[in-house]
């Protein structure tokens, strides 16, 4: 008996008690997992639990991997068994599983399934194994044995892997050629450098080849190495692994061969990687060196330049940010635009503001003064803000909006209040956006006393936006019903609308109350902000009641349609609700207007009742075309998105359709009605 | 090379970066920027390859044909039904029969005339694709979670770096107001020193019985497993169930990953590290072919003492959505439609300019589109979608060996564990590699 003879016999034995540990009644997982069913996972959950109980302990694992391999070798065993054994190998294999798994390699069924496991084994036989297994294989097998060398970096692969770069099969080379990348040795990046040309894949493996040999505390590739690789001769992606090399290892010479190269280089990318690497450097020197060159470079690298310095916040970048401003070329000015903010003091402010007046870079010289910090930034945006020209006033007003500070939000009160049709309709607008429920009261005030509509109408805005952002509708409403009696015609009607928006009980009485005014104007405006603007059905009663009682016929006809827009709108009512809701609008109806409203709601209400009052209209002479449209539509079964609105069937359906038979005098809808009534 | 081309029409491009950047704030795009009638033309717009069209590729194709200087040139699915409907649908929208329809997002990839690509594909196929388009000089806007193994968000991070591209991860509620605000009171200091940390996402569930079977006609499934391995098909494995299988995705855990957690670690300022430890149990079930977590509960430590729990909602007392707690107790939630904090005053806290302000996004798709000319970082880059699916990635492994994990985030190590090493990354199926 040998060592692995007598190894095995003891692994089985623990192996036995750690599976029967699991449960008296289990069977062994291992035995299930040869005929591994995938809808019955008990053995894989069975066996992870094993995994989790030997911890980090080889020998326990080792247990497990006996029983795994057990698995692979069962000749009766199904694949799917296999696959999932090589997956807990893949996790706590060893040297002892590897020749298991190398005589699957290279066959159709089980090179994945093996590779899955040898790929992440640390033993050295495992590398061995993939190596040998190179010769034997081909294909898809061939392609997949190369990868999981390259993802294990196999030091000693390099030159079997050479001879597959030149495949003639191009996923095969392609593999070898990233594998190379992968491994990242000096002999791999002097295979990759004599591809020629360098494909994008032989790029791509260069440059992970220089990130691996620079990875190390002692990088395989020297500054020597690194110089003559940047080299204009070489192809793009050797001179930028190599640049990014000069800069990983510190040498002296990045900032300089980086500044050439980002001037002279023809490849954009290589050249905003150069610039980016230039001002890298924490030497003063080599700072100096690039604010001396900034000028002198492309747009493209002069743009990479400012977002690296203004990335790591190096204020002496200052006046080539300043510069950037003025620059020729749009891109550039943005990128000093974004960068200023971040490496100037205040005094870049005003240039800044008069950018936001007007043109191209307006939008971002806003957005980023917005953001920016810094002793007097924010004082001087509100001396713009209060005089000056129109332009930059609203400019500066619209940036104080999105600082939201005390000092920016009383500022804005005070321009909102001046009662400047040039410039309050933005404060105002402005605090809409930001201002929190403590400033009801001022904005109010404002609302009341405006002497011009715009400005009435902007506050009104804000007031309202405040109010709903608060979350207290009747607390906000308040503020404004208790300004109501002082307010002008004009204020007050105002006030209406701002409370017929906001909703709720508070502002429903003060309606209640106008509707029986005395004073003409405010009941009209009354009516109007009810109907044109009350969103719950709670306004109901008042607008069916003014619908009825109306003099003219216009005092009736406006609230009947603000009635049947808030029965429309209000899909939380249930069915029956609703429809006697619409049945009550359609008593007094007089125009065929309100009764295809009334037409519209009744085909979303897919009930017996409702073809019934459909039906009902079939005969009236202002809607019947859209009377019998709305039977068949509510007879027919329709879809919307992914869901099947089944069709009203039944008696009442029936009667409804056999009326549209009787009255019609269309033929497509006589037609459809006949072929749904009688299929 | 793709790379130059593409390089040198988005120069062109960035003539009219100085017009559109910015918009975010302040009113709209100036008239006179666009073409006639406010439209750009087309040669100024940025072109754009959706690479996996159902679901929420579908929804992300939406979001594209509704930015004006934006053009979708091209759709790729492996499902012909899939790609079918969503030609069909950008046909529509730009009344022509110019888009192109591909199979293969390597064809789609080796365009020269395709500036970027919306990447929804299942999280199996998200390395690879990502991989080539950047190393091939796309930009990318990719679903989250970025990756299937903590080794593929690391080169995904990586090739989007050494490319200079421009990535924005799905991550839209870094684009939402209260996920920002409640960001900002939290890194601003108002609960004090945060001290914990609470995450609760949804629930998963396992699937009854299945029957195996030949996948439909209109679906190639084997390039749908792609580099995953190979199962048999049925009809809860493929379009949005690839969610709750491991070997595809990473459960309700891995999919809101990239929401609530990465929203905590927009609130951390963790955006570019992650764990110390972790520890944390999940339960998965041992039927049907659904085989992630359905409840699971997981604690990460940070290095600077903050203790991170990530949960299915009501497990372990937290409630879904991102919850900061501060030393004395103060805490900021926020969800989707939901933000609370204690003391409820903080609710109206402002945040001044001389305070650590977030990025206030106009909108998730636009904000890619603004930094894919100004090429400037956006909102949710690959490094910062990387960091926040790593933390479920750690859970996952942790769960499943059921031990604490030491992990070092600055050189993405565990500490004395080769098991749990070996679970960073997934060998992939042949012929595929990153």
């Amino acid at each position: 008996m040998n060592v692995y003879t007598r190894t095995s016999i003891a692994a089985g034995i623990i192996l036995a008690a750690m599976a029967s540990s699991l449960s008296a009644n289990a069977q062994d997982p291992f035995q299930s997992l040869k005929k591994y069913d995938p809808q019955d996972r008990k053995s894989l959950i069975a066996i992870r639990k094993m995994i989790q109980e030997a911890g980090l302990d080889r020998m326990k694992q080792a247990t497990l991997e006996s029983g795994l391999i057990a698995v692979l070798d069962d000749a009766n065993g199904n694949l799917a068994g296999k696959q999932e054994a090589a997956k807990f190998l893949w996790i706590i294999g060893s040297g002892k599983s590897v020749p298991a798994l190398s005589r699957m390699l290279g066959k159709p069924e089980t090179n994945d399934i093996a590779r899955y496991a040898l790929e992440h084994n640390p033993d050295p036989s495992a590398a061995s194994a993939l190596r040998s297994a190179l010769k034997a294989s081909s294909g898809t097998e061939l392609v997949g044995i190369v990868n999981s060398i390259g993802d294990r970096a196999d030091v000693g692969s390099v030159d079997s892997l050479k001879s597959y770069t030149g495949n003639s099969d191009s996923v095969v080379s392609d593999a070898a050629i990233t594998a190379l990348g992968k491994i990242g040795t000096p002999s791999a990046i002097k295979i990759l450098s004599n591809i020629k040309p360098p494909t994008l894949v032989t790029e791509n493996a260069i440059l992970r080849a220089f990130d691996k040999a620079t990875a190390t505390a002692t990088p395989a590739l020297s500054e020597k190495d690194f110089m003559m690789l940047v080299g204009p001769n070489n192809p793009y992606a050797i001179r930028a692994g190599a640049l990014a090399g000069l800069a990983s290892i510190k040498s002296p010479r990045t900032s300089s061969t980086a500044l050439n190269i980002a001037k002279t280089a023809s490849e954009p990318t290589l050249q905003r990687t150069a610039g980016r690497i230039a001002v890298s450097s924490a030497s003063p020197a080599d700072d100096q060196r690039a604010l001396a060159a900034w000028p002198s470079m492309p747009s493209s690298v002069q743009i990479a330049m400012l977002n690296a310095w203004a990335d790591k916040k190096d204020v002496s970048a200052a006046s080539v940010a300043m510069t950037a401003l003025k620059s020729d070329e749009a891109d550039v000015r943005v990128a000093g635009i974004r960068s200023s903010i971040k490496l100037c003091d205040a005094s870049v402010v005003p240039s800044l503001i008069d950018i936001a007046s007007g043109g191209d870079q307006a939008n971002v010289a806003r957005e980023n003064l917005a953001m920016m910090s810094g002793p007097k930034v924010e004082s001087m945006l509100i001396e713009s803000a209060m005089t000056g020209k129109r332009e930059s006033r609203n400019a500066a007003i619209n940036i104080l909006a999105n600082r939201t500070t005390q000092a920016s939000t009383n500022a804005l009160i005070t321009i909102g209040g001046s009662n400047d049709p040039a410039v309050s309709p933005t404060a105002l607008k402005a605090l809409g956006r930001t201002a929190g429920i403590d400033r009801e009261g001022k904005l109010v005030e404002i609302l009341t006393a405006a002497k011009d509509d715009g400005i009435r109408d902007s506050a009104q805005t804000a007031v309202v936006a405040i109010i709903q952002r608060s979350g207290d509708t009747n607390r906000g409403a308040d503020v404004l019903i208790s300004q109501f009696a002082k307010a002008n015609d004009a204020g007050k009607s105002s006030l209406l609308a701002a409370l017929a928006e906001l909703g709720g009980s508070h502002a429903l009485s003060l309606f209640s109350e106008s509707l029986v005014s005395g004073d003409s104007t405010v009941k009209s405006a009354a009516a109007s902000a009810l109907s044109d603007t009350w969103q719950d059905g709670s306004a109901l009663p008042l607008l069916l009641d003014l619908a009825k009682n109306g003099k003219s016929k216009a005092e009736r006809v406006q609230p009947l349609r603000g009635y049947f827009r808030i029965v429309g709108a209000e899909d939380r009512v249930g069915d029956d609700q609703r429809l006697t809701r619409v049945k009550n609008g359609l008593a007094i109806a007089e125009r065929p207007e309100e009764k295809n409203q009334a037409l519209s709601i009744l085909r979303r209400i897919r009930s017996s009742g409702s073809i019934a009052v459909a039906g009902s209209l079939v005969s009236d002479p202002d809607v019947e075309n859209e009377a019998a449209s709305a039977v068949l539509d509510l007879a027919t079964e329709r879809r919307r998105g992914n869901t099947t609105i089944p069709a009203v069937k039944g008696d009442a359906a029936n009667a409804a359709l056999d009326r549209v038979i009787r009255t019609t005098k269309d033929k497509a809808i006589k037609d459809k009605a006949e072929e749904i009534r009688h299929p | 090379m793709s790379t130059r081309k593409s390089m040198n029409r988005r120069d062109f491009l960035k003539t009219s970066v100085a017009a559109s950047a910015g918009v975010s704030l302040f009113t709209i795009i100036p008239a006179s920027a666009m073409g006639r009638g406010g439209k750009i033309a087309p040669s100024n717009r940025i072109t754009l390859g959706c690479v996996g069209v159902g679901g929420q590729g579908n929804s992300n194709l939406d979001a594209f044909l509704n930015e004006q200087d934006c053009q979708v040139i091209a759709v790729c699915d492996v499902d012909k039904n899939h790609l079918r409907d969503t030609k069909g649908k950008v046909d529509r929208r730009y009344r022509n029969t110019d888009c192109s329809p591909y199979a293969d997002f390597r064809e789609l990839i080796a365009r020269k005339d395709i500036d970027a690509i919306s990447l929804c594909t299942p999280d199996h196929w998200h390395a690879v694709p990502a991989v080539l388009a950047a190393s091939s000089g796309k930009d990318i806007f990719g679903e989250k979670p970025i990756s299937h193994c903590l080794a593929e968000g690391r080169a995904m991070s990586d090739a989007v770096s050494k490319h200079s591209r421009i990535w924005q991860t799905g991550s839209w509620q870094r684009s939402v107001e209260n996920f920002r605000m409640g960001c900002e009171l939290v890194r601003n200091g108002r609960i004090g020193k945060i001290v914990k940390v609470e995450v609760g996402l949804p629930t998963g569930s396992p699937c009854g019985p299945v029957e195996f079977k030949d996948a439909p006609p209109e679906l190639d499934y084997n390039f749908w497993v792609g580099p995953s391995r190979m199962m048999p098909y049925c009809d809860m494995r493929t379009h949005w169930n690839w969610r709750w299988q491991l070997d595809f995705g990473g459960g309700q855990m891995m999919d809101w990953i990239g929401h609530h957690l990465d929203i905590a670690h927009w609130g951390m300022d963790t955006d570019n590290t992650g764990p110390i430890e972790i520890e944390g149990q999940g339960n998965y079930p041992d039927t049907g072919i659904w085989d992630a977590a359905t409840t699971y509960h997981f604690i990460c430590k940070y290095r600077n003492g903050v203790e991170l729990h990530v949960a299915n909602g009501g497990n372990a007392g937290i409630r879904g959505g991102t919850k900061w707690i501060g030393e004395n107790g103060n805490w900021v939630w926020v969800d989707r439609g939901g933000f609370d904090a204690n003391p409820k005053s903080l609710l109206a806290e402002k945040i001044g300019p001389d305070e650590h302000q977030l990025f206030r996004s106009p909108g998730h798709h636009r904000n890619f589109l603004d930094c894919v000319k100004s090429r400037q970082t956006t909102l949710a880059p690959a490094e910062t979608a990387h960091r926040s699916a790593s933390v479920g990635h750690l859970g996952q492994i942790a769960m499943q060996l059921g031990r604490k994990l030491h992990w070092n985030p600055d050189n993405e190590t565990f500490a004395g564990d080769p098991a749990a090493t070996r679970m960073l990354s997934t060998p992939m199926r042949s012929p595929w590699h990153v």
